[in-house]
């Protein structure tokens, strides 16, 4: 194995603090939007569902780049300036928001209406159906899926430096333009693979302990 | 409609910056389209060969090829596409020239195929041992087992799902474009850049919705058409 110089390990650590400040923003950013979204799909108001599928559809049907790409342009043309980072989030989590608000859906749809009911017919409130019956079910779904989306985030983080924020990918780009040295995207891909495993290793530890006996 | 009737018809629109845009984006987009097709085919059949190769390692009764096998796939989905593809673009740049669209086939690719691996795999561990069984009891050699039930069961279930990841590829062809590909998204980035109508953005998501959202219906139909009841 060859050692990477360090002048370009610094640059690559600092934008690593990025992508990793944008993991974790965009995942809590992503779930709430993913639960709004949820609403509107479900929803009794006809209008409100078809917007919710309309999104969903529109998001999961186009690229990536695209979608990122036209916020970063889209946006100041309507008056609208945000921080790089600012956009970055909202580039990921309008796109993967779209993902996870269609697997809550089926999360919802796979949940049994049997033990709900038959709470209901005990007498208990609406308050106590939700806390006891369908929240421990709907979690021990959700949670798993919530394992899934934090590495769908992962590997989506490196498309939003095209936006010009300085995470890893922008900062790999400077070091090839500086140094002509390529190999600085292996060392972002290795660091990339370390993440991912951590972060699937901790999704499948939380999953055992969930699982109901 | 020809590109004349085409072009009378945007001199109605109000803004006339974003209508020569426009025709200048539907004049290049057959040749973009092409590029973009070609990007998804070629990446298409790169992640089957190798995700079958994979996946049939994963299956593999040898502990060490399935465990070997199982990391290619747990580190391989790690993997984002943009450091992957300028790693394989500026790499084999550095060796021999190559063209941003084989680049893009490759990398594309690449990060397909630990997902047509999974894919292969539960289509084979779906085929019930029962199936297989019975095929041998009635004296299929190992080859016909394969051929006349293991392959026929597995596809059925599998063919939905590699389509839908072939849709996943499509869209991911659009970072071709950050090497210089002139696909969709390469021509549609070139022409906002020199006339700043990032109205034309739209244009292009629908470009894609229009290819994908369709094919994507299709396939869920299909999937519960072939789906498996017994």
């Amino acid at each position: 194995m060859f050692a990477w110089p360090s002048y370009f390990t610094g640059e690559i650590a600092a934008g690593l603090w990025v992508a990793v400040q944008l993991l974790v923003v965009s995942s809590v950013t992503t779930a709430l939007w993913a639960l709004v979204v949820l609403a509107a799909r479900v929803s009794p108001l006809r209008l409100v569902r078809l917007l919710g599928v309309g999104y969903i559809e529109f998001f999961r049907g186009t690229p990536l780049v695209v979608q990122v790409l036209a916020i970063f342009a889209y946006l100041p043309s309507i008056g609208i300036v945000f921080e790089p980072f600012t956009t970055a989030v909202l580039a990921i989590t309008l796109n993967v928001g779209s993902y996870l608000a269609e697997s809550f859906r089926a999360g919802l749809q796979s949940i049994p209406s049997g033990p709900r009911e038959a709470a209901i017919a005990l007498g208990m409130s609406r308050l106590n159906v939700f806390r006891r019956v369908i929240a421990p079910v709907s979690l021990r779904i959700v949670v798993p899926a919530l394992g899934n989306i934090v590495m769908q985030i992962l590997l989506t983080t490196p498309f939003v430096y095209l936006v010009g924020l300085q995470e890893m990918m922008a900062k790999g780009a400077l070091v090839q333009m500086r140094t002509a040295d390529f190999s600085v995207y292996l060392l972002i891909i290795a660091i990339y693979v370390v993440l991912g495993l951590l972060i699937s290793g901790a999704a499948a530890w939380i999953e055992r302990r969930m699982r109901l006996p | 409609m020809g590109a004349r009737g085409l072009d009378s018809l945007l001199a109605l629109l109000p803004d006339q910056s974003f209508a020569i845009a426009l025709s200048t984006y539907l004049r290049r987009l057959p040749p973009a389209l092409g590029v973009t097709l070609q990007i998804t085919v070629g990446a298409a059949l790169l992640a089957l060969v190798i995700g079958l190769i994979i996946g049939l390692g994963r299956t593999s009764s040898n502990r060490l090829v399935s465990n070997l096998a199982a990391w290619i796939v747990y580190v391989g989905r790690c993997i984002p596409l943009p450091p992957l593809q300028l790693l394989v673009y500026f790499m084999i740049l550095s060796l021999v020239p190559i063209d941003a669209v084989v680049a893009g086939m490759i990398a594309v690719g690449l990060q397909f195929s630990p997902y047509m691996a999974e894919l292969f795999r539960s289509g084979i561990s779906v085929v019930p041992v029962g199936q297989i069984e019975a095929a041998r009891a009635l004296g299929f050699t190992e080859m016909q087992v394969r051929r006349r039930v293991v392959v026929p069961v597995a596809t059925r279930v599998m063919l939905p799902a590699i389509g839908q990841l072939i849709v996943g590829m499509l869209l991911n062809s659009a970072y071709v474009s950050q090497i210089g590909a002139r696909d969709i998204t390469g021509v549609a980035r070139n022409i906002i850049n020199s006339m700043f109508t990032t109205e034309i953005w739209l244009v292009v998501a629908l470009t894609y919705f229009l290819i994908a959202f369709p094919v994507s219906r299709f396939l869920s139909w299909l999937e519960r058409r072939l789906a498996l009841t017994w």
